[in-house]
Protein backbone atom coordinates (compact mmCIF):
# COMPACT_ATOMS: atom_id res chain seq x y z
CA UNK A 1 0.00 0.00 0.00
CA UNK A 2 0.98 3.42 -0.76
CA UNK A 3 0.34 7.49 -0.88
CA UNK A 4 -0.63 8.43 -3.61
CA UNK A 5 2.82 9.94 -4.32
CA UNK A 6 5.73 8.02 -5.49
CA UNK A 7 4.00 7.54 -8.81
CA UNK A 8 4.56 3.70 -9.15
CA UNK A 9 7.07 5.09 -11.91
CA UNK A 10 8.73 6.88 -9.54
CA UNK A 11 8.48 3.65 -7.24
CA UNK A 12 9.67 1.27 -9.40
CA UNK A 13 12.93 3.15 -10.65
CA UNK A 14 14.16 3.28 -7.21
CA UNK A 15 13.97 0.05 -6.59
CA UNK A 16 15.17 -0.68 -10.02
CA UNK A 17 18.48 1.11 -8.59
CA UNK A 18 18.83 -1.73 -5.73
CA UNK A 19 21.64 -4.47 -6.25
CA UNK A 20 20.71 -7.52 -8.25
CA UNK A 21 17.18 -6.24 -9.45
CA UNK A 22 17.07 -7.12 -13.08
CA UNK A 23 12.85 -6.82 -13.66
CA UNK A 24 10.04 -4.47 -11.81
CA UNK A 25 6.16 -5.15 -12.49
CA UNK A 26 4.18 -2.70 -10.84
CA UNK A 27 0.41 -3.78 -10.97
CA UNK A 28 -2.36 -1.03 -9.59
CA UNK A 29 -4.52 -3.04 -8.07
CA UNK A 30 -6.94 -0.57 -5.96
CA UNK A 31 -7.10 3.24 -5.59
CA UNK A 32 -8.56 5.03 -2.28
CA UNK A 33 -8.96 8.55 -1.41
CA UNK A 34 -5.71 8.52 0.14
CA UNK A 35 -3.78 5.43 -0.67
CA UNK A 36 -2.88 3.16 -3.92
CA UNK A 37 -2.68 -0.65 -3.45
CA UNK A 38 -0.13 -1.77 -5.78
CA UNK A 39 1.49 -5.20 -6.79
CA UNK A 40 4.91 -5.20 -6.92
CA UNK A 41 7.45 -8.24 -8.81
CA UNK A 42 10.71 -7.98 -8.42
CA UNK A 43 12.74 -10.75 -10.45
CA UNK A 44 16.43 -10.70 -9.75
CA UNK A 45 19.81 -12.36 -8.48
CA UNK A 46 20.39 -11.50 -4.49
CA UNK A 47 17.86 -9.44 -3.79
CA UNK A 48 18.18 -8.21 -0.50
CA UNK A 49 14.33 -8.29 0.62
CA UNK A 50 15.67 -5.65 3.76
CA UNK A 51 16.94 -3.11 1.32
CA UNK A 52 13.48 -3.09 -0.61
CA UNK A 53 11.70 -2.90 2.47
CA UNK A 54 14.24 0.23 3.55
CA UNK A 55 13.02 1.92 -0.12
CA UNK A 56 9.68 1.32 0.04
CA UNK A 57 9.12 2.40 3.27
CA UNK A 58 11.51 5.52 2.67
CA UNK A 59 9.07 6.11 0.10
CA UNK A 60 5.89 5.94 2.38
CA UNK A 61 4.52 3.00 1.64
CA UNK A 62 4.57 -0.46 3.58
CA UNK A 63 4.74 -3.97 2.20
CA UNK A 64 1.12 -5.70 3.61
CA UNK A 65 1.89 -9.01 2.36
CA UNK A 66 4.63 -10.86 0.50
CA UNK A 67 2.69 -14.05 -1.12
CA UNK A 68 5.07 -15.64 -3.19
CA UNK A 69 9.16 -16.19 -3.22
CA UNK A 70 10.93 -18.19 -5.68
CA UNK A 71 14.17 -19.07 -5.62
CA UNK A 72 16.58 -21.44 -8.00
CA UNK A 73 20.01 -22.93 -7.12
CA UNK A 74 22.64 -22.06 -10.31
CA UNK B 1 37.56 12.42 -1.20
CA UNK B 2 38.08 10.47 -4.72
CA UNK B 3 36.14 12.82 -7.25
CA UNK B 4 33.93 9.62 -7.93
CA UNK B 5 32.72 9.95 -4.40
CA UNK B 6 32.07 13.47 -4.62
CA UNK B 7 30.19 13.12 -7.92
CA UNK B 8 27.99 9.78 -5.98
CA UNK B 9 27.66 12.17 -3.15
CA UNK B 10 26.32 15.14 -5.44
CA UNK B 11 24.18 13.13 -7.13
CA UNK B 12 22.31 11.23 -4.07
CA UNK B 13 22.21 14.59 -2.83
CA UNK B 14 20.48 15.66 -5.98
CA UNK B 15 18.31 12.87 -5.54
CA UNK B 16 16.92 13.56 -2.12
CA UNK B 17 16.02 17.00 -3.13
CA UNK B 18 14.45 16.16 -6.38
CA UNK B 19 12.32 13.46 -4.34
CA UNK B 20 11.62 16.74 -1.34
CA UNK B 21 10.37 18.97 -4.03
CA UNK B 22 8.07 16.02 -5.97
CA UNK B 23 6.41 15.62 -2.42
CA UNK B 24 5.83 19.03 -1.78
CA UNK B 25 4.66 19.90 -5.16
CA UNK B 26 2.34 16.97 -5.13
CA UNK B 27 0.95 18.24 -1.54
CA UNK B 28 0.52 21.79 -3.02
CA UNK B 29 2.94 23.68 -1.24
CA UNK B 30 4.08 25.43 -4.41
CA UNK B 31 -0.12 26.69 -4.24
CA UNK B 32 0.24 27.51 -0.49
CA UNK B 33 3.77 29.28 -1.07
CA UNK B 34 2.86 31.52 -4.28
CA UNK B 35 -0.60 32.99 -2.23
CA UNK B 36 1.47 33.65 0.47
CA UNK B 37 4.07 35.40 -1.73
CA UNK B 38 1.53 37.45 -3.03
CA UNK B 39 -0.56 38.25 0.03
CA UNK B 40 2.76 39.48 1.87
CA UNK B 41 4.15 41.13 -0.12
CA UNK B 42 1.45 43.21 -1.16
CA UNK B 43 1.42 43.79 2.80
CA UNK B 44 5.01 44.91 2.40
CA UNK B 45 3.98 47.04 -0.30
CA UNK B 46 1.07 48.62 1.42
CA UNK B 47 3.14 49.56 4.83
CA UNK B 48 5.31 51.38 3.17
CA UNK B 49 3.11 53.06 0.74
CA UNK B 50 1.46 54.43 4.16
CA UNK B 51 4.36 55.52 5.64
CA UNK B 52 5.32 57.39 2.68
CA UNK B 53 2.43 58.94 2.01
CA UNK B 54 1.63 59.77 5.81
CA UNK B 55 4.77 61.21 6.40
CA UNK B 56 4.79 63.64 3.16
CA UNK B 57 1.48 64.61 3.93
CA UNK B 58 2.31 65.69 6.92
CA UNK B 59 5.19 66.78 5.58
CA UNK B 60 8.17 65.89 6.57
CA UNK B 61 9.94 63.41 4.80
CA UNK B 62 13.41 63.15 6.26
CA UNK B 63 14.68 60.19 4.33
CA UNK B 64 16.28 58.63 7.80
CA UNK B 65 13.28 58.94 9.29
CA UNK B 66 11.63 56.84 6.73
CA UNK B 67 14.03 54.10 6.25
CA UNK B 68 14.27 53.87 9.99
CA UNK B 69 10.37 53.58 10.27
CA UNK B 70 10.28 51.25 7.07
CA UNK B 71 12.82 49.15 8.16
CA UNK B 72 11.39 48.23 11.23
CA UNK B 73 8.25 47.15 9.86
CA UNK B 74 10.25 45.18 7.30
CA UNK B 75 11.77 43.49 10.51
CA UNK B 76 8.39 43.15 12.14
CA UNK B 77 6.78 42.04 8.82
CA UNK B 78 9.39 39.46 8.43
CA UNK B 79 9.24 38.07 11.69
CA UNK B 80 5.47 37.80 11.95
CA UNK B 81 5.24 36.15 8.98
CA UNK B 82 7.78 33.62 9.34
CA UNK B 83 6.83 33.00 13.01
CA UNK B 84 2.60 32.65 11.76
CA UNK B 85 3.52 30.50 8.72
CA UNK B 86 5.98 28.20 10.47
CA UNK B 87 3.03 27.41 13.11
CA UNK B 88 0.32 27.50 10.46
CA UNK B 89 1.82 25.09 8.32
CA UNK B 90 3.51 22.77 10.76
CA UNK B 91 0.33 22.35 12.47
CA UNK B 92 -1.87 21.60 8.88
CA UNK B 93 1.32 19.28 7.81
CA UNK B 94 1.21 17.25 11.07
CA UNK B 95 -2.41 17.21 10.58
CA UNK B 96 -2.05 15.76 7.02
CA UNK B 97 0.84 13.33 8.26
CA UNK B 98 -1.75 11.72 10.92
CA UNK B 99 -4.23 11.40 8.13
CA UNK B 100 -1.61 9.63 5.87
CA UNK B 101 -0.80 7.32 8.52
CA UNK B 102 -4.02 6.15 9.68
CA UNK B 103 -4.90 5.77 5.62
CA UNK B 104 -1.46 3.55 5.75
CA UNK B 105 -2.01 1.83 8.89
CA UNK B 106 1.50 2.73 9.37
CA UNK B 107 4.14 5.34 10.84
CA UNK B 108 5.42 7.32 8.21
CA UNK B 109 7.92 8.98 10.62
CA UNK B 110 10.81 7.75 9.24
CA UNK B 111 9.75 7.82 5.20
CA UNK B 112 10.53 11.22 2.68
CA UNK B 113 6.92 12.80 3.64
CA UNK B 114 7.95 13.48 7.29
CA UNK B 115 11.21 15.26 6.09
CA UNK B 116 9.15 16.79 2.86
CA UNK B 117 6.50 18.10 5.52
CA UNK B 118 9.44 19.45 7.83
CA UNK B 119 11.14 21.48 5.23
CA UNK B 120 7.75 22.44 3.64
CA UNK B 121 6.73 24.46 6.87
CA UNK B 122 10.31 26.08 6.75
CA UNK B 123 9.79 26.86 3.02
CA UNK B 124 6.69 28.38 3.28
CA UNK B 125 7.55 30.25 6.57
CA UNK B 126 10.63 31.55 4.38
CA UNK B 127 8.37 33.06 1.55
CA UNK B 128 5.83 34.73 3.94
CA UNK B 129 8.47 36.16 6.27
CA UNK B 130 10.92 37.19 3.03
CA UNK B 131 8.38 38.19 0.67
CA UNK B 132 6.79 41.65 2.50
CA UNK B 133 11.12 42.57 3.23
CA UNK B 134 11.12 42.60 -0.62
CA UNK B 135 8.23 43.84 -1.63
CA UNK B 136 9.27 47.37 0.81
CA UNK B 137 12.76 47.29 -0.06
CA UNK B 138 11.73 48.43 -3.95
CA UNK B 139 9.90 51.45 -2.56
CA UNK B 140 12.32 52.16 0.13
CA UNK B 141 15.12 52.30 -2.26
CA UNK B 142 14.79 55.62 -2.86
CA UNK B 143 15.31 56.64 0.69
CA UNK B 144 17.95 54.18 0.76
CA UNK B 145 19.80 56.07 -2.29
CA UNK B 146 19.22 59.48 -0.14
CA UNK B 147 20.76 58.01 3.16
CA UNK B 148 23.95 56.88 0.84
CA UNK B 149 24.33 60.63 -0.17
CA UNK B 150 23.07 59.96 -4.06
CA UNK B 151 21.47 63.03 -5.88
CA UNK B 152 18.07 61.48 -7.78
CA UNK B 153 16.47 63.99 -10.12
CA UNK B 154 12.64 63.53 -8.60
CA UNK B 155 11.73 63.33 -4.52
CA UNK B 156 12.46 60.59 -3.08
CA UNK B 157 8.74 60.00 -1.87
CA UNK B 158 7.67 60.24 -5.28
CA UNK B 159 9.56 57.97 -7.09
CA UNK B 160 9.20 55.61 -3.94
CA UNK B 161 5.09 55.88 -4.46
CA UNK B 162 6.22 55.54 -8.57
CA UNK B 163 8.15 52.29 -7.31
CA UNK B 164 5.35 51.08 -5.41
CA UNK B 165 2.83 51.54 -7.50
CA UNK B 166 4.49 49.53 -10.70
CA UNK B 167 5.22 47.27 -8.31
CA UNK B 168 1.56 46.49 -6.90
CA UNK B 169 0.97 46.44 -11.15
CA UNK B 170 3.77 43.78 -11.55
CA UNK B 171 1.79 41.51 -8.65
CA UNK B 172 -1.43 42.12 -10.21
CA UNK B 173 0.46 41.07 -13.59
CA UNK B 174 1.60 37.81 -11.73
CA UNK B 175 -1.80 36.66 -10.56
CA UNK B 176 -3.32 37.47 -14.31
CA UNK B 177 -0.52 34.75 -14.94
CA UNK B 178 -1.84 32.10 -12.37
CA UNK B 179 -5.52 32.58 -13.34
CA UNK B 180 -4.72 32.81 -17.11
CA UNK B 181 -6.81 36.00 -17.10
CA UNK B 182 -5.61 39.58 -18.97
CA UNK B 183 -2.73 40.40 -17.45
CA UNK B 184 -2.65 43.56 -18.12
CA UNK B 185 -6.21 43.78 -16.62
CA UNK B 186 -5.23 41.43 -13.50
CA UNK B 187 -2.16 44.88 -12.90
CA UNK B 188 -4.47 47.79 -13.62
CA UNK B 189 -7.24 46.13 -10.54
CA UNK B 190 -3.80 45.74 -8.45
CA UNK B 191 -2.96 48.86 -9.36
CA UNK B 192 -6.27 50.54 -8.72
CA UNK B 193 -6.29 49.29 -5.39
CA UNK B 194 -2.81 50.94 -4.48
CA UNK B 195 -4.16 54.37 -5.73
CA UNK B 196 -7.20 53.94 -3.70
CA UNK B 197 -4.96 52.87 -0.70
CA UNK B 198 -3.11 56.09 -1.68
CA UNK B 199 -5.75 58.49 -1.86
CA UNK B 200 -6.94 57.11 1.59
CA UNK B 201 -3.61 57.57 3.40
CA UNK B 202 -3.53 60.93 2.10
CA UNK B 203 -6.88 62.53 3.51
CA UNK B 204 -6.23 60.14 6.87
CA UNK B 205 -2.72 62.54 6.86
CA UNK B 206 -4.44 65.56 6.34
CA UNK B 207 -6.99 65.08 9.12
Amino acid sequence: MKPHQPTIIELGRALGRLKGVEQINILLREVDVNTETVKIVIEGRGIDYDRVNEVISHLGAAIHSVDEVSLKRG
Amino acid sequence: MPNSRVTAWVETLADRLRELRLYMRAEGVDTISRRYFVMNAFDGAMTILSIVVGLHVAGDVDPRMVLSVGLASCVAMGISGVAGAFMTERAERLRRLKELEDSMLTSLRNSVYNYAFQLASVYVALIDGLAPIFAASIPLSPFILAVLGVHLPVGEAYLSIALNLAMLFSLGVFLGKVSKESLVASGFKMLAVGCITLLLCAVTGLL
